[in-house]
């Protein structure tokens, strides 16, 4: 394997890992700002006691989430050095501000929140926890705006083999910014939503922490009941934008060789890159066009005219989608389900439902990777749109060192996040959600307030 | 001040108050499993600042790769196996204090783990320090013993009671010691008067530092200490190649740059005593923290 190959599968490893950090850290943020609001208004203990839960989850995982986050900056220039050189001077201000704004608010307030239930008034501790959330979200803007202009570069003249910004504004907010950005914060709550799905029904099936289980899961419905319609029409937009700038992409999504009119929407096909063609397939007629033209005859483009060196890996673009709708969909069938026991004061008793719910909750991160794959993957094999090639920006590096770099990233991160973090995670679910403090002040400043 | 040449000074701050605030974490991390009666108080005061620590450098490598993007490029895949190194040591040691916090039956393996990575990593920085000042072996001669010594200081000084302080004041003994020689060689190889003075004057702070005297005048004196031993290797010739990056800064950056670095020079003060004063909340309390 050469150096180029091997560094993609290193970087495609490493943020794969990464990502999925990040998400949960906005949403337990923007949960336990909820939560700890809720505790400010009502008093009740079981918010206070979610609080106390979760922000030890948050703690954990931004932990993860910082040093997996080194790896990234360190391989844009490790790695690929290309990308440095022809690119840094437009992404790397934005990562510069990234830093700047949301790093350093997260980094300022992280401590007081996480460490200082104690130590300062609850509404200074509430603001620091409001402020770790802005922090996260304000993160997670300036990435999905340097990560959108790759996909919708705008902005900026490529003169001699660098990129000249013309506009700041339009680099920022370009096409796809803000609706791309939207789509991945709600993705992360909801995925955050069915991990606190996952520890409320835990605890109902071992009769463990009722009221604490009971609330949360409760919360966890209602919020997946609001979040998911949007989320099933932000989809839709991001699609017809997809369709507007990358065709290309919009066309391996649903794995058409051919130009059509009024075309399917392939629910399964097998995919032969080589022959150009869908040896077998099964899907719903005038589907495809319906959904990215908002036209039943509305024409998609398909990849008959793309030079086979410019075609992304329509199978993995393919099924990564449909995997992705397919989690959506369980996720709010689940929803449904769950909003219908509560209805019929069933929710608590349903232990088959909670079994089902453990089981599902990794769906929301499942969408949320195989939703990566599809955007990432359908891009290449460019990096910057129709501009700069991934090829052409990888290091001078040998492929003997890139080979021993990723055997050793492979077995760290196995072992660091695969298996230590989850077994952490799993270890706070089961200690749960007790108000054991080795510090006796907590307990006095609780009946305080 | 041209905006590249203001950048350059931002982000050698920058990364200065990285290797001084990570530091001092890093070396009390290495004496965490020897100082059992002390761990305590050495977690309260790593746990809470330590993403903060690492955001200095993260604002570094951030600035430098927008700033001067084709120097950030080269010297990364240049000393590819180093940096790589580097990072799995983060990773390592990010982890070890994690898995220390949430481990029972392997806190005190995850203990040693924290502690050798740290002393990894304060070799690391040191060969960083010398790869940024132009990869001279003389630099990493200078530095090592500086950048160890001064981590030291700020470890001990901050945390030991009366009861160790013989110990310590021998320790530091033979610490000042090779750092006078070490200096010497400064004034040796590379002359001139800037050198020289600044030589002398830190000879002097060095003979006031080990003795006791209130924290905060100490550390300013630390501090002062540190950023002259900068001055001293950039004035001394290796470090002179850290300039010419600034012909790396592209024109069409200039003005995104001008912002960010009005930016900087508003907040990164701000957010430095702020994060000053949040240590402050948590040394108050001898209970240990909990999340």
């Amino acid at each position: 394997m050469g150096a180029l190959l091997l560094s993609r599968l290193q970087f495609a490893l490493t943020i794969s890992f990464h990502i999925l950090f990040p998400a949960f850290s906005i949403g337990l943020a923007m949960y336990l700002v909820i939560i700890e609001g809720l505790w400010l208004k009502t008093g009740r203990k079981v918010y206070y006691q979610t609080a106390r839960f979760f922000s030890k989850m948050l703690a954990l995982t931004f932990g993860m989430g910082i040093i997996s986050g080194l790896a990234m900056a360190f391989q844009m220039g490790t790695n690929w050095a290309g990308f440095s050189q022809k690119v840094g001077s437009v992404l790397g201000v934005l990562f510069t501000l990234e830093s700047l704004t949301a790093f350093f608010i997260e980094a300022s307030f992280l401590g007081l929140m996480l460490f200082g239930w104690h130590l300062v008034s609850r509404r200074w501790h509430y603001f620091a926890t409001i402020m770790v959330s802005v922090g996260v979200t304000l993160s997670a803007f300036w990435i999905m705006a340097a990560n959108s202009w790759m996909h919708t570069p705008a902005g900026v003249l490529y003169e001699a083999g660098r990129f000249v910004v013309t506009s700041w504004f339009a680099v920022v907010f370009n096409p796809s910014t803000i609706l791309r950005f939207t789509h991945m914060l709600l993705a992360s709550y909801m995925a955050t939503l069915m991990v606190i799905s996952l520890v409320a029904a835990r605890y109902l099936l071992s009769k463990k922490f009722l009221t604490f289980a009971n609330k949360n899961l409760q919360i966890a419905l209602v919020g997946l009941s609001i979040l998911a319609p949007m989320q099933v029409v932000l989809g839709d937009m991001v699609g017809l934008k997809i369709h507007h700038y990358q065709p290309v992409k919009t066309a391996a999504i649903e794995g058409l060789w051919n130009t059509q009119k009024g075309a399917p929407l392939l629910i399964f096909a097998n995919i032969s890159q080589e022959q150009r063609k869908n040896s077998l397939s099964i899907g719903i007629p005038k589907l495809a066009s319906l959904i990215n033209t908002h036209n039943l005859n509305g024409e998609i483009t398909g990849l008959e005219n793309v030079a086979a060196s410019e075609l992304p890996r329509v199978a993995v673009v393919f099924y990564s989608f449909r995997i992705m709708v397919g989690m959506g969909l369980l996720i709010i069938f689940l929803t449904i389900l769950g909003l219908y026991f509560w209805y019929k004061q069933s929710l608590t008793q349903k232990s088959w439902y909670h079994r089902l719910l453990i089981f599902s909750s990794p769906a929301g991160f499942i969408a949320l990777l195989t939703g990566w794959f599809t955007s990432e993957v359908g891009r290449q094999p460019w990096l910057v749109y129709n501009l700069v090639k991934t090829k052409d920006l990888v290091s001078h590096v040998t492929s003997e060192q890139v080979l021993h770099g990723f055997i050793v990233i492979v077995v760290t991160y196995g072992l660091i996040f695969g298996v230590g973090y989850m077994k952490f995670l799993f270890k706070i679910i089961q200690i749960g959600p007790v108000l054991k403090s080795r510090n006796r002040r907590g307990d006095k400043w609780l009946l305080q307030h | 001040m041209a905006a590249a040449t203001l950048t350059c000074c931002i982000l050698i701050t920058t990364f200065l108050v990285y290797l001084i605030q990570d530091g001092r974490a890093l070396m009390l991390c290495c004496f965490a499993p020897y100082c059992k009666n002390h761990r305590v108080k050495i977690f309260n005061d790593i746990l809470p600042s330590w993403d903060a620590n690492q955001t200095w450098l993260v604002f570094t490598i951030a600035g430098v790769y927008g700033a001067f993007p084709i120097y950030f490029g080269q010297l990364m895949s240049k000393y590819y196996s180093f940096f790589f190194l580097m990072l799995i040591l983060f990773i390592v040691r990010g982890a070890a204090i994690e898995f220390y916090i949430k481990s029972y039956r392997l806190r005190s393996f995850w203990l040693q783990i924290l502690s050798l990575s740290s002393g990894l990593l304060i070799l690391s920085q040191v060969f960083l320090c010398t790869i940024l000042l132009g990869a001279n072996p003389k630099v990493f001669i200078a530095l090592l013993p500086f950048i160890l010594w001064f981590h030291y200081t700020q470890a001990c000084n901050y945390l030991f009671t009366i009861k160790h302080r013989n110990r310590i004041i021998y320790v530091l003994g033979i610490m000042l010691t090779s750092q006078f020689l070490f200096e010497l060689q400064h004034v040796m190889i590379w002359g001139g008067l800037f050198t020289s003075s600044i030589f002398l004057i830190r000879m002097l702070l060095l003979g006031f530092l080990s003795k006791p005297m209130p924290q905060v005048l100490g550390k300013i004196l630390m501090y002062y200490v540190f950023f002259s031993n900068t001055l001293l290797v950039l004035a001394s010739g290796p470090g002179t190649k850290i300039f010419t990056i600034q012909q790396a800064m592209h024109s069409n950056t200039y003005s995104a740059f001008f912002i960010i670095n009005v930016f900087s020079l508003a907040l990164l003060p701000m957010i430095g005593i702020g994060l000053a004063v949040m240590k402050r909340i948590f040394l108050t309390t001898r209970d240990e923290i909990v999340y």
